[in-house]
């Protein structure tokens, strides 16, 4: 169904691409916006990513990646363009790379909910925490989640461990905490 | 245990059996991990947004296409398209294309534009452009020197800011016709602007498209016919390239660094359209702007796109095609021509057809700027206005009226950029910083905006050059109903010593030219306006 309506695309019929829009959007926006962390900031950039999708969709190759691969890809570039605006030497991929947050507008609701675990998210490399943020947030499986970020499921899952591993031994101490604070 | 965590588990257990040990710590963390989750639904309003925004139109696509330029296998002779040059691809064109050769069985040059973002504006010193104001003699005409005029089609009436020189006075002047005649008064009532000691003129800089490459190649270029090797220092200077789909033709023009591209069919000319059934002006404009983004054309640096000439709702106006600009904005100032549309890139659209007709203007948004003194008193704008209202461009004739002076009330005005050419028309005209005013008054002949140079010397310009009350032809029998003044016309490409004269019927050709052998008495070979538009030898004598 998807590969008859790419090719559809690709010979010109435009709307073709809509239902393809229409399975998209969501995971595409979630997954800006786990990586920006403000409303705005992902619906500008996820109208960016179709615009881009639907101009360069003649040009897709479904022999080099599936078209969800190519989408995310799309996604993913256009965020460390987006962040390319920020100062300082590193590149950044998402707004957990900027070292000031005040350099980046963030939602309220967001701020509150990472409160706990934001600082040992962004002590990840933007890859394993990109993984992490798909499996559990995203709900993606991880032969889904190998799709999006163009990896093999082993190297996902063995990516996965890695992570949980080391928030198992930053986050214990912090759990320890909040347990016995609850039981004062 | 969440269910949803239990796969989790699963999956880590097969990597490691003995995380089960840590299962609790495990659990907590996934906890902690999920707790946080950001809510990330879409906003409805959003969705549907963007959607109509994607698919509100149908444009045709045609497949990724690249312009290749073959050899055989001698390296000679055969060139052809084998398909047409991506239109417009990459993005706007940067200084200079990219020539890719690949040496191979087929060598193949592929064109590749580069893309730039925003525009370039490289900062000279103060009055680098010079005169800002057309260049001509100081001399001025005196209406008894000036011999009977009419108005002539194809605008040969060129009422510009220009003083008459000499020479224009010995070729043909056009003169008005007998009627009444509606001048405009505008008065504005705000708050006067500050205003700035120097303001900031900018010129396009046309740097020719980087061509060394493909001039090299045209050395080894023979057609059998003639040798271009004869011929030294043959230049590329522009191509034209058609499709075989879609009839879209592409112009390069390597000297202006510009790309045109237009339909080769005329079929929107026979379409028959229901008015009702025509989108709004957004729509035209989401029709440009999914085209300009199929093919990379970048937008960022223009302004909001604004629809000229889309007259949906006056039947007797339409034209199926708009015309959507996205203007050039220069240190946040959009610039117009001097009539008020704005410059920029400019797509026709066939709007029933939802189909792009041409694209214009797109070049290197490479600018030049330098600074020029400014007018800085509230009152040389003020008495501007008091003038304006004499203005060629903007004052009507009326058949069987009276004389009269309309009040236009004028609204605040906003700081713009404005088109003027100055040294004869030569090249890229300047973006001079003007004032915009909105007319504020309905009339129907009255221009929708007013706009007032703030470049001191241009404003000058204008107060002693432009403004003057219409030369009127003096009636036989009566006096002229308003003094004349300066002539401040020019004529284009009119022969030397004829007359144009344009009249709607035979009867206004007598009278007109009666009234051109009484102001002037001299030899000169008048022409006239036949009714089919034409323009016809008169007799020697006149008439």
């Amino acid at each position: 169904m998807e590969k008859t309506l790419i090719e559809k695309c690709q010979k010109g019929e435009l709307e073709a691409f809509g239902p393809l829009y229409d399975q998209y959007l969501q995971p595409i926006y979630q997954f800006i916006y786990f990586k920006t962390h403000h409303r705005e900031t992902a619906e500008d950039l996820t109208s960016q990513v179709f615009m881009k999708a639907i101009k360069a969709v003649v040009s897709f190759d479904p022999q080099k990646a599936s078209f969800k691969t190519w989408l995310y890809q799309i996604a993913r570039n256009t965020v460390i363009d987006h962040y390319r605006s920020f100062k300082g030497t590193q590149v950044l991929e998402d707004a957990w790379g900027v070292s000031d947050k005040a350099d980046v507008e963030r939602d309220v609701d967001f701020q509150m909910k990472m409160e706990a675990v934001e600082v040992y998210l962004e002590k990840l490399k933007p890859e394993h925490r990109e993984i992490i943020l798909l499996r559990i947030w995203g709900g993606h499986p991880f032969a889904e989640i190998a799709e999006i970020t163009g990896k093999t499921e082993a190297a996902c899952k063995m990516s996965f461990k890695r992570v949980i591993e080391k928030l198992r031994d930053d986050l214990t101490p912090l759990l320890i905490l909040l347990l016995t604070i609850q039981s004062l | 245990m969440k269910p949803e965590f239990q796969s989790i588990l699963d999956a880590l257990y097969k990597l490691d059996p003995q995380l089960k040990e840590k299962e609790e710590a495990l659990v907590k963390i996934l906890g902690q991990l999920q707790k946080a989750t950001p809510d990330f639904k879409v906003n409805p309003q959003f969705a549907e947004n963007l959607k109509e925004k994607l698919f509100n139109v149908s444009v045709e696509v045609s497949p990724k296409p690249k312009m290749e330029v073959l050899l055989d296998d001698e390296g000679r002779v055969s060139l052809w398209l084998r398909r047409i040059f991506y239109p417009l691809g990459g993005a706007v064109i940067t200084v200079g294309l990219v020539f890719a050769i690949l040496l191979s069985e087929d060598q193949l040059i592929e064109l590749t534009p580069q893309s730039i973002d925003g525009v370039e504006v490289i900062t000279l010193s103060d009055q680098a452009f010079g005169p800002l104001a057309h260049s001509g003699t100081s001399e001025k005409v005196e209406v008894d020197s000036v011999p009977a005029i009419s108005t002539q089609e194809e605008g040969l009436i060129e009422l510009v800011d220009a003083q008459v020189s000499e020479s224009m006075i010995e070729t043909s002047l056009p003169i008005l016709e007998p009627r009444a005649i509606t001048t405009y008064h505008y008065n504005y009532e705000g708050e006067p602007l500050e205003l700035p000691e120097n303001v900031e003129v900018y010129k396009r800089l046309s740097t020719p498209m980087a061509t060394p490459v493909f001039n090299n190649f045209l050395d080894s270029l023979g057609f059998g016919l003639m040798n271009l090797n004869s011929l030294e220092s043959l230049n590329i200077e522009n191509i034209r390239l058609k499709q075989d789909k879609n009839d879209y033709v592409v112009e390069l023009d390597f000297n202006r660094s510009q790309i045109s591209l237009f339909s080769d069919n005329d079929e929107w000319l026979s379409q028959e359209v229901e008015l009702a059934e025509l989108p709004d002006e957004r729509t035209v404009v989401n029709i440009s702007n999914v085209f300009l983004n199929l093919y990379g054309i970048e937008t960022k640096s223009y302004g909001a796109p604004t629809v000229e000439h889309y007259e949906r709702n006056n039947p007797e106006l339409f034209s199926p095609h708009a015309t959507v600009i996205y203007p050039i904005v220069l240190d946040e100032k959009i610039a117009y021509q001097a009539h008020g549309i704005p410059v920029g890139l400019t797509v026709e659209v066939d709007v029933p057809r939802r189909k792009i007709i041409s694209i214009q203007g797109l070049r290197t948004e490479q600018f030049e700027r330098a600074s020029y003194q400014a007018v800085s008193d509230w009152s040389d704008i003020e008495a501007y206005l008091e003038k304006a209202g004499n203005d060629l461009f903007h004052y009507h004739f009326e058949e069987g009226a009276q004389d009269q002076a309309i009040d236009l009330k004028l609204g605040k005005p906003i700081q713009v950029l404005m088109q003027v050419y100055n040294d004869e028309y030569l090249g890229d005209p300047l973006l001079t910083p003007a004032l915009r005013f909105p007319v504020l008054s309905e009339d129907d002949y009255a221009p929708d905006y007013l706009f007032v140079p703030l470049a001191k010397e241009l404003l000058e310009s204008d107060m002693t050059q432009r403004f003057h009350p219409p030369i009127l032809p003096i009636p036989l029998s009566e006096p002229p109903s308003i003094q004349p003044a300066v002539l401040n016309v020019v004529p284009r490409t009119e022969p030397k010593n004829s007359i144009p004269i344009l009249t709607q019927d035979d009867e206004n050709v007598a009278a007109t030219t009666s009234i051109a052998d009484v102001v002037d008495a001299d030899d000169s070979d008048p022409q006239i306006m036949s009714d089919e538009g034409g323009v016809q030898a008169s007799p020697p004598d006149g008439m």
